[in-house]
């Protein structure tokens, strides 16, 4: 169980590292172009909402892989 | 709107009044003073976090930097969000796994027990002191400008960020973390609702987003890809300021804290993805003000053009509910760091707890003192002032990191780097050194470095441990047949 939550942990890392990568890339950011239009947005805030909403949804799978893992530190109490 | 004002001015007091005064009366000891019990559920979690990471540098720096810059701004801010809300989950079990395990007063203390060297403390000290208090600094300018020209026959700049740092000071002394909490809530709740009102507006006047973008294109098509009409948003300068702000629950002390007072791990991680969502709502509403800034406020000053579409345009109980957002906002956002910049300090004292405290309280008043000198000085780029304190903090970041994650403790060439590092920057800052060193900017190329070093002697050491570990196991192997 333990190895399963650590290779989906990966996936969710390499993901995301990914997504980044992209981000700086033409797909993302064309320099000096803004076509095609999506939803009446250009290229750089579609692609870019899109990332973004990738980024929040790995995040979200990264917590629930995490779960295992639970500890309760935190500070002095 | 005058009347507004009153009104809401009065409430939002009172508010602050009784937050403080109830923290106040629930206030046992420096530790539930400084660190709220170390008892934070989900929505408090969020919204404080959420509060002091998003500000008057939202609310009236982001509009104006789609308005000249374009759509890039998106990348900037949004995505670097994005990455570091991921980097919350990861980062925050290990810091509370640390935190649990040598204790914590604040970053600065326990990067001293991590490291078993005070030198790393201070080395974090120095980095959140020096680029702190300029990032207070401009919160407190920031709101300041903009109210002396919006009311210039109330008070001067000066006399606004007076007036902000007291009650700044008041409001934190009295309540502790806890009271800074609640009014960050409250922050996030003013900011979250006008921003949107604001936003649809702007919407609604062009019939839609494609109407505005298009109208846009029309009016400058630049700013509807990078780099941007002024060419800011070159590669490096979005990776560099990509990694600085990554960088920021692990280097702004604010925001670290944020992550250890959560009442246990799962909350924290809760509140990364609920960050997610928060931050898309706050950041979608300021693309849609900053286009309609690009329309119709192409060639105005920041102050005219944020004047003229949070205040001027918008129905008084709104301009009046902008005001204090703004005020509500510059102030949250400002006492979590100079409370942080207070808890760092207590994390690197020790001896008797009730002089540490009183120490404490006074180095905060110190600090605030020193924000409101430079807030009097700095400019008034507050995008752009930020992000140096991202990139400045970020020095450290490397030196925090390797505290956190390495099993052993860190050598001093790990401080060393973190310290020149901070140095070079700052060198930069003050056109010592240039802040391009061949085709690469300084800042990226200093983190690049840091990085690879500080990777590389954690490494190292680990390995020549593990090493040792084995030769002594051998040696005592031998040692025990002898005998």
């Amino acid at each position: 169980m333990k190895n399963r939550s650590t290779l989906f942990w990966r996936l969710c890392w390499i993901g995301a590292a990914l997504l980044c990568v992209l981000t700086f890339t033409p797909v993302v950011i064309p320099s000096g172009h803004f076509t095609p239009f999506v939803a009446g947005m250009p290229r750089t805030i579609w692609t870019g909402i899109l990332v973004y909403i990738g980024l929040v949804l790995l995040t979200l799978a990264a917590n629930i892989v995490y779960k295992e893992r639970d500890i309760d530190g935190g500070a002095d109490k | 709107m005058n009347m507004w004002l009153a009104i809401l001015g009065t409430l939002w007091l009172a508010m602050l009044a009784f937050f403080g005064l109830r923290s106040l009366r629930k206030t046992r000891g420096a530790d539930d003073y400084i660190l709220a019990g170390s008892n934070i559920g989900m929505l408090l979690g969020l919204m404080t976090f959420a509060a002091t990471l998003f500000s008057t540098f939202t609310l009236m720096g982001m509009p104006d930097f789609f308005r000249n810059h374009g759509v890039g701004a998106w990348i900037f801010l949004a995505i670097s969000d994005g990455a570091m809300f991921f980097v919350i989950v990861w980062f925050g079990l290990h810091l509370r796994r640390r935190a649990a395990e040598k204790g914590f007063r604040g970053v600065a203390g326990l990067m001293s027990a991590c490291y078993d060297n005070r030198w790393a403390g201070f080395a974090c000290f120095a980095a959140v002191f020096l680029f702190l208090v300029p990032y207070v600094a401009i919160q407190v300018r920031g709101i300041a400008i903009f109210l002396s020209a919006v009311f210039p026959e109330a008070l001067p700049a000066w006399g606004w960020s007076v007036a902000i740092v007291i009650t700044m000071l008041l409001y934190s002394e009295v309540g502790g973390l806890r009271a800074i909490i609640y009014s960050d809530v409250l922050q996030g709740t003013i900011l979250l609702t006008v921003i949107w009102i604001i936003a649809i507006g702007c919407i609604r006047h062009f019939g839609g987003v494609e109407a505005m973008f298009r109208q846009v294109q029309v009016t400058n098509e630049a700013l509807l890809s990078t780099p941007g009409p002024l060419g800011l948003f070159t590669l490096q300068f979005l990776i560099a300021s990509f990694l600085a702000i990554v960088m920021i629950p692990i280097t702004q002390p604010q925001v670290t804290t944020r992550l250890v007072i959560m009442r246990n791990t799962r909350l924290m991680q809760h509140k990364a993805v609920g960050l997610g969502v928060f931050t898309l709502l706050i950041l979608l509403p300021t693309v849609a003000i900053g286009m309609y800034g690009a329309v119709h406020y192409a060639d105005a000053s920041t102050r005219d053009f944020l004047a003229g579409v949070l205040l001027f345009e918008q129905l008084d109980i709104i301009a009046a509910a902008v005001v204090i957002g703004l005020l509500a906002a510059a102030i949250s956002t400002a006492d979590s760091q100079i409370f942080a910049l207070g808890t760092e300090l207590r994390s690197l004292l020790s001896g008797d707890e009730q002089k540490v405290l009183i120490f404490t309280r006074i180095a905060i008043m110190f600090f605030g003192l020193a924000a409101l000198v430079f807030s009097i000085l700095s400019s008034d780029e507050l995008v752009l002032l930020a992000r140096v304190s991202f990139a400045g903090t970020s020095m450290v970041g490397p030196l925090i990191l390797a505290g956190i994650l390495s099993p052993r403790p860190p050598g001093i060439e790990v401080i060393i780097a973190g310290a020149v590092g901070l140095l070079l920057f700052l060198a930069s800052l003050l056109n010592l050194v240039p802040s391009m060193i061949g085709p690469l900017r300084l800042d990226l190329l200093l983190l690049l470095a840091i990085g690879a070093f500080t990777l590389a002697s954690v490494l190292y050491r680990n390995y020549r441990f593990k090493t040792l570990d084995q030769v002594t196991k051998v040696t005592d192997k031998d040692v025990n047949r002898g005998e």
